[in-house]
């Protein structure tokens, strides 16, 4: 493949080659491109804002971010949940400084304009509510209802995860998500099932790294291949669930019966899990017996609600949503999100979420785990980010720009799947399909293709007929054979 | 129930005059006057949304002793 390098005017699908498995190492260090990326994918896709726990009560608030904007994430008066753009529309000054609080109106450290997100003041949370001196600064004549907080407009609460999006023409929230909304399920609900059951513990982990932040949505969205490596000395250590010669997720297939064989799932709509649903892995055997009883008894409950539902099991991840918000749902349950800083830097936010009517001893037990596990001090993503930081430090130089990443595993090996346009790799480990087809979507969206157009796009899965062809092929091969 | 005001607080947004004009006012600096301290039963709904909508939160309702 002959990669066109002369950017910034070309198109970034130009850089991607997923036939032939090769991805220019510009899209992880170009300013340009990154600047593409502010511009044309985060505005227009669907963000994970954050978690409809964080804010319980009317007039609270949690500041996230959503691409290269600072938003709110507020409660009313009435209980209902608005997304709101946190800058002033006066200067632009952050009206809000806090991490997370709780208050009825956001005034202006500059200027003391001051937004309410009581509805019974405003006509809509986040309206403009007063302005220091009205009468003499603006004869009583400023239009507020015109200059309230920028109110994202489309908001959806998936059983406690809310995401958003600015984009009026994006799909609706359940069309972008498709069938990956199965991991959304196994993320959001309770250990034992029960629907939309957990909630934030403790806080948001939040650092950063020198990277590109499509590192990290790739890693977690299907990228088992690096475990052995990367993360051997975890695994020496034993920081999983069961201790010292287990493995650090709890994982315990190699004992025998427990899973039909795992691959990994990837969507035409860009988003990718690292397993597939009928690859059913039991919750961890435990160092401490209490714990081992206590999700014993949580994964038979959720099997005997799933199998009534005709639910298979599986489903837990790593995976990622396109384009920015990764999670696991089993050991550690955590949501990261990558926020684009610049081509080189990126901002991780770690939630961590526990089952709402988990008893003290096993949050104390998840806390723990879940620290040694992940953050800034956790040891499994120190490993990766040491990867991610090298990685881009050694993309960036002349020469190695010249030279594309590979991305060959599993080409043409693809598995069909019962999945709308889904398709699985051949391999539990090995298979970069799920790669190929983020960094499509990726790529529709930072050339940015009509919404009309992403749809359409997305409506054919072309891998599936290519998987046609290549089983009616081989089957014409058995029968010139016979 | 009397309305009472802090001055060194008040940064004349108005809200206050905007809701309940029969206890508030604003002077030539365009601060807050109190122009009727006594509020009655009737009155007390429309004073404490007045009350409620200060951002600075430069007024408020104190017993009468």
């Amino acid at each position: 493949m002959t990669i066109d390098q002369s950017l910034p005017s070309q198109r970034v699908s130009d850089l991607i080659d997923i036939t032939a498995g090769e991805i220019s190492r510009e899209i992880f260090v170009d300013e340009a491109i990154h600047k593409q990326e502010l511009e044309n994918l985060f505005p227009r896709a669907w963000l994970f804002v954050g978690h409809a726990s964080q804010v319980p009560n009317p007039g609270d608030y949690f500041s996230s971010w959503m691409g290269s904007d600072p938003v709110l994430l507020t409660r009313d008066d009435r209980g209902e949940i608005y997304v709101l753009l946190n800058s002033c529309r006066h200067r632009g000054m952050k009206v809000c400084r806090y991490d997370e609080g709780n208050t009825m109106q956001f005034t202006c450290p500059y200027h003391a304009w001051s937004y309410s997100i009581d509805g019974s003041l405003v006509d809509v949370p986040g309206d403009l509510h007063g302005v220091p001196h009205l009468k003499s600064a603006y004869q009583g004549q400023l239009e507020k209802a015109k200059w309230g907080l920028v109110r994202c407009p489309r908001v959806h609460n998936y059983k406690g995860l809310v995401f958003a999006t600015w984009d009026e023409q994006a799909p609706d929230f359940l069309d972008y998500v498709g069938d990956f909304h199965w991991w959304l399920d196994n993320l959001a609900d309770a250990f034992d099932g029960t629907e939309g059951g957990t909630e934030v513990f403790h806080g948001v982990l939040k650092w950063r790294i020198k990277s590109n932040w499509k590192f990290v949505s790739e890693n977690f969205l299907g990228d088992t291949y690096h475990g052995a490596s990367t993360h051997a000395s975890v695994e020496a250590v034993g920081i999983g669930p069961g201790g010292k010669g287990k493995r650090r997720h709890g994982e315990r297939q190699n004992q025998g019966g427990f899973s039909k064989g795992r691959m990994k799932t990837s969507f035409r709509l860009g988003h990718g899990a690292s397993d597939n649903l009928d690859y059913e892995l039991p919750y961890p055997e435990f160092a401490e017996p209490e714990l081992t009883e206590y999700f014993e008894h949580a994964w038979n409950k959720r099997a005997e609600k799933l199998r009534a539902e005709g639910r298979p099991l599986g489903g837990r991840g790593p995976a990622t949503m396109f384009p920015n918000m990764s999670f696991a749902a089993g050991f550690p349950r955590s949501i990261l999100v990558a926020h684009p800083i610049s081509p080189t830097e990126t901002e991780v936010w770690r939630w961590f979420l526990v089952d709402k009517d988990a008893p003290d001893f096993v949050r104390e037990w998840l806390r723990q785990y879940y620290m040694r596990y992940g953050g800034p001090a956790g040891m499994t993503e120190q490993d990766d980010m040491e990867n991610w930081d090298y990685a881009t430090n050694a993309s960036r130089g002349v020469v190695a720009r010249r030279y594309p990443y590979n991305y060959q595993q599993g080409l043409d090996r693809e598995q069909p799947s019962e999945l709308d346009r889904a398709v699985h790799s051949d391999h539990a480990i090995a298979g970069e399909v799920n790669a190929r087809a983020f960094y499509r979507r990726w790529a529709e969206y930072v050339d940015n293709l009509s919404q009309q157009e992403l749809t359409e796009r997305a409506q054919v899965d072309e891998r599936i007929d290519r998987i046609k062809e290549r089983q009616a092929k081989s089957a014409a091969e058995l029968e010139g054979q016979a | 129930m009397r309305v009472a005001s802090d001055l060194a607080k008040c940064q004349g947004y108005g809200n206050c005059v905007a809701i309940d004009e029969r206890h508030f006012d604003l002077d030539d600096d365009g601060l807050v006057v109190v122009r009727e301290e006594h509020v009655t039963q009737e009155e007390r709904d429309t004073a404490d949304e007045a009350i409620r909508s200060c951002p600075v939160a430069a007024i408020w309702l104190e017993d009468v002793r």
